[in-house]
């Protein structure tokens, strides 16, 4: 059966889209997709169109938006196709989502490697954008396999191994490199479900990067800034830090009966858009027990895996938090050797605008030897905050910032992207020609595009069609 | 243990109902005329719902000369039959299927004398064994006839009056016949119309058919809406409704 694309009376079915942040929006054929025939069906009916995979909407841009062309929604493609349970290596469909992969697999002693702080995504949309987490680490690294849909329908298997340069590609490759149909990943073992956690209070920047430092790479770590504090106090936060617990750290009884139980809680759906003053619902809860309240300087406790990774995820459509017109996250990652003062010049910046969200969380990577050509993890700090769009005059603001995190050598996340200029982008991803080149060779008619791979000229000679503007943040620092 | 058989159970509803009913006491048998995809919807409910490995059969409704032999087959693998889903069905646009016929037989094959093909056979085990449920998945689109898909409609039509038939001849025999009736549904079969607020996701469809299930249902509209929009359609004089355009 062939899938016919326009509906019957030549009116095409187009869908407006839009990321987690609901900004930018745009309209395309919107399907949802049962697996990979299905998929190639409407690959080969797709007239002329380009295509993008879509997941659960969860990249905070433009990276799962297609305007005027396809978007495959993977969603219903949620099988899990085997599992090694000596080796820990699961087999799932792209669309299965983590919140999936948890509710099976904590059970019989397993978590994910990596996890980013929501449990909403789907596995193919993680490993497209390679994500990353409290753990230092980037989710590629547990990657055993990936199998891609390519352009000229055919499905190869690309790893570490075999075709390295595609998988690399494939890792941090935002679905431009084929549809991503399913994954092979490591999950990490666990004795129990809860956390060993400790919050730690610190006092300003210095205090806080000292305490990442003092951590070690098992821990998993992460700080909330309170970005109301500024001048001396300026990076005042939280630590929170965890690992997994040993069955023998559980205390309480329902823990030690059932210790790799899986948390369902209750969740609150906001409801409604707020007005545009920037807050979200975790900021208000924390900032208040932390400050107002009486955060000691250190607490321990046990706390299950969901309010450890996921506190956010209680709080359903959080991001109508941040008014009708959506918001932006700015997310920069400034390497090792100039991690504080960057992290610092840039957050000064911010500050300076008057504009910056409650709340900032900051985050470690370790050591890693990232290969994933567009993939986003370099060793160094990173640190994110939440924008509301409002009337866009913050996006003017964030150019400026752009600037000081180039100068650092730094780099902003395609996951959580919607406004850079692609100039800014080849300056902070030096192996984007490689991408290119790869790129090239598996999708030579660029079949697979995206709004974010035309809006950062990603695909290879797009670019050099185009008629090239100055880039407008130089003219703007004079 | 229980022995559920779902036809056409690649479809995406029936995938959601799979993920339903699959448990460690329930044998299912999955079968669709595409056993590659069934062999990973199998793989996923043993990992998942824990379940037995499912059976995995190859079926195609249109094929009536094999149905008789795909009963038997199924029976030399599970003595008896607990519950059948029908899910099958086909749908090609109106259009089409009035220009090329071969596709509206199709439809009203597959659709239709399939489904009574392979019902009849189950019917006569379950009455043999004095129990047994039966859901069929008819449609909306078999309570009034339109201008726009009376074709498939047609086909649903039959289906419809055909389990209400059933179901008179099996409650005498302890047998229950669930008629389903979705609505617009978010699924491969209406890719090609135009999204809107009535499009319920395959999920929901599944869940519905659990709780009408549990209820005892005879008829049920999914999602329930459908009962009273059905109800101003088909209570539209003809003399009127043949002037309109739906
Ligand atoms: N979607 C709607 O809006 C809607 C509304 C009302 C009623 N319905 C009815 O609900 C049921 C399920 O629909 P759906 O939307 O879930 O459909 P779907 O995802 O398009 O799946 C239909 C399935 O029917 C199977 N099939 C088609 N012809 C067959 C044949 N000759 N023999 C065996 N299997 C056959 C196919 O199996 P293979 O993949 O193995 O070929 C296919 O997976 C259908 O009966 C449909 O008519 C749908």
């Amino acid at each position: 059966m062939t899938t016919s694309i326009l509906n019957s009376n030549g009116r095409p079915p187009m869908t407006a889209l839009s990321g987690w942040g609901r900004y930018p929006i745009s309209r395309a054929y919107h399907y949802q997709v049962q697996g990979p025939s299905e998929a190639l069906r409407l690959l080969a009916g797709r007239q002329g169109m380009s295509v993008i995979a879509r997941g659960a909407g969860r990249a905070y841009g433009d990276a799962a938006q297609n305007k005027d062309n396809l978007c495959l929604e993977l969603t219903p493609a949620n099988r899990f196709l085997g599992f090694d349970e000596k080796r820990g290596i699961l087999h799932a469909e792209a669309g299965v989502t983590l919140e999936q992969i948890i509710e099976t697999f904590v059970p019989r002693g397993w978590f994910l490697p990596v996890t980013p702080g929501t449990k909403y995504p789907t596995l193919g949309g993680s490993v497209a954008c390679d994500v990353h987490g409290k753990s230092h680490c980037q989710l590629a690294h547990f990657v055993e396999r990936v199998h891609l849909l390519l352009a000229d329908g055919s499905v190869v298997a690309c790893s570490p191994r075999e075709r390295p340069d595609l998988f690399w590609a494939t890792m941090g490759g935002m679905g431009l490199t084929g549809l991503i149909v399913s994954v092979e990943l490591r999950l990490r073992p666990i004795e129990s479900s809860y956390v060993n956690y400790e919050g730690v209070k610190a006092r300003d920047l210095e205090h806080i990067f000292r305490l990442f430092e003092e951590s070690g790479e098992q821990d998993m770590t992460v700080a909330w800034i309170d970005c109301l504090a500024r001048g001396r106090n300026l990076g005042r936060s939280i630590m929170m830090r965890g690992r997994f617990a040993r069955k023998k750290d559980l205390r309480l009884r329902a823990q030690r009966q059932n210790p790799l139980a899986v948390m369902r809680k209750p969740r609150i759906t906001i409801p409604f858009d707020f007005p545009e003053i920037t807050l979200n619902p975790l900021s208000m809860g924390l900032f208040n027990f932390a400050y107002y309240g009486k955060h000691p300087r250190q607490v321990k406790t046990i706390m299950d895996y969901d309010a450890f990774f996921y506190p956010l995820d209680a709080f359903l459509h959080w991001n109508r938090g941040y008014g009708r017109r959506g918001m932006v996250q700015y997310q920069y990652l400034i390497p090792s050797k100039h991690s504080f003062e960057g992290i610092k010049k840039v957050l000064e910046a911010i500050s300076a605008t008057g504009k910056a969200s409650f709340l900032a969380v900051l985050k470690k990577f370790g050591n890693l030897q990232n290969k994933g050509m567009l993939s986003f993890p370099m060793p160094g700090y990173f640190i994110a905050l939440d924008f509301p769009v409002g009337n866009g005059g913050i996006l003017k603001h964030m150019e400026k910032w752009d600037e000081l995190v180039l100068q650092y050598g730094g780099r902003l996340y395609l996951g959580k992207d919607s406004r850079m200029r692609p100039d800014t982008f080849a300056a902070m991803y030096p192996r984007l020609k490689e991408w290119q080149a790869i790129k090239a060779k598996v999708d030579p008619e660029n079949v697979f595009s995206s709004d974010l791979a035309r809006r950062l000229h990603l695909l290879p000679g797009a670019a050099a069609g185009r008629k090239r503007s100055k880039p407008r943040v130089k003219l703007r620092s004079k | 243990m229980k022995n559920v058989l779902i036809l056409g159970a690649n479809s995406a509803m029936a995938r959601a109902m799979a993920r339903e009913i699959a448990g460690p006491e329930v044998q299912l048998i999955l079968a669709s005329r595409n056993v590659q995809e069934l062999e990973k919807t199998a793989q996923d409910l043993t990992l998942r719902k824990k379940s037995p490995r499912p059976i995995v059969l190859a079926f195609d409704a249109c094929k009536l000369e094999q149905h008789e032999r795909f009963v038997a087959q199924v029976l030399a693998k599970v003595k008896t039959l607990d519950e059948v889903y029908l899910f099958f069905g086909q749908l090609h646009p109106q259009e089409q299927a009035q220009k090329d016929f071969q596709l509206a037989q199709e439809m009203l094959v597959a659709n239709y004398v399939g489904a009574a093909s392979i019902l009849e056979r189950v019917a006569l085990h379950m009455e043999e064994k004095g129990r047994g449920l039966i859901v069929g998945v008819s449609s909306v689109a078999g309570d009034r006839g339109r201008q726009s898909n009376y074709l498939y409609g047609s086909s649903k039509a039959g289906l419809t009056t055909y389990l209400q038939g059933l179901r008179n001849r099996l409650a005498h025999k302890g047998v229950h016949v669930l008629t389903v009736k979705p609505g617009f549904v978010d699924t491969p079969m209406t890719h090609h119309m135009k999204k809107g607020l009535l499009f319920a996701r395959p999920e929901t469809i599944a869940a519905g058919i659990v709780k009408a299930k549990r209820r005892k249902k005879d008829t049920v509209y999914l999602p329930g809406f459908w009962k009273w929009i059905m109800l101003v359609v088909t209570s539209i004089p003809e003399w009127i409704f043949k002037k309109m355009r739906m």
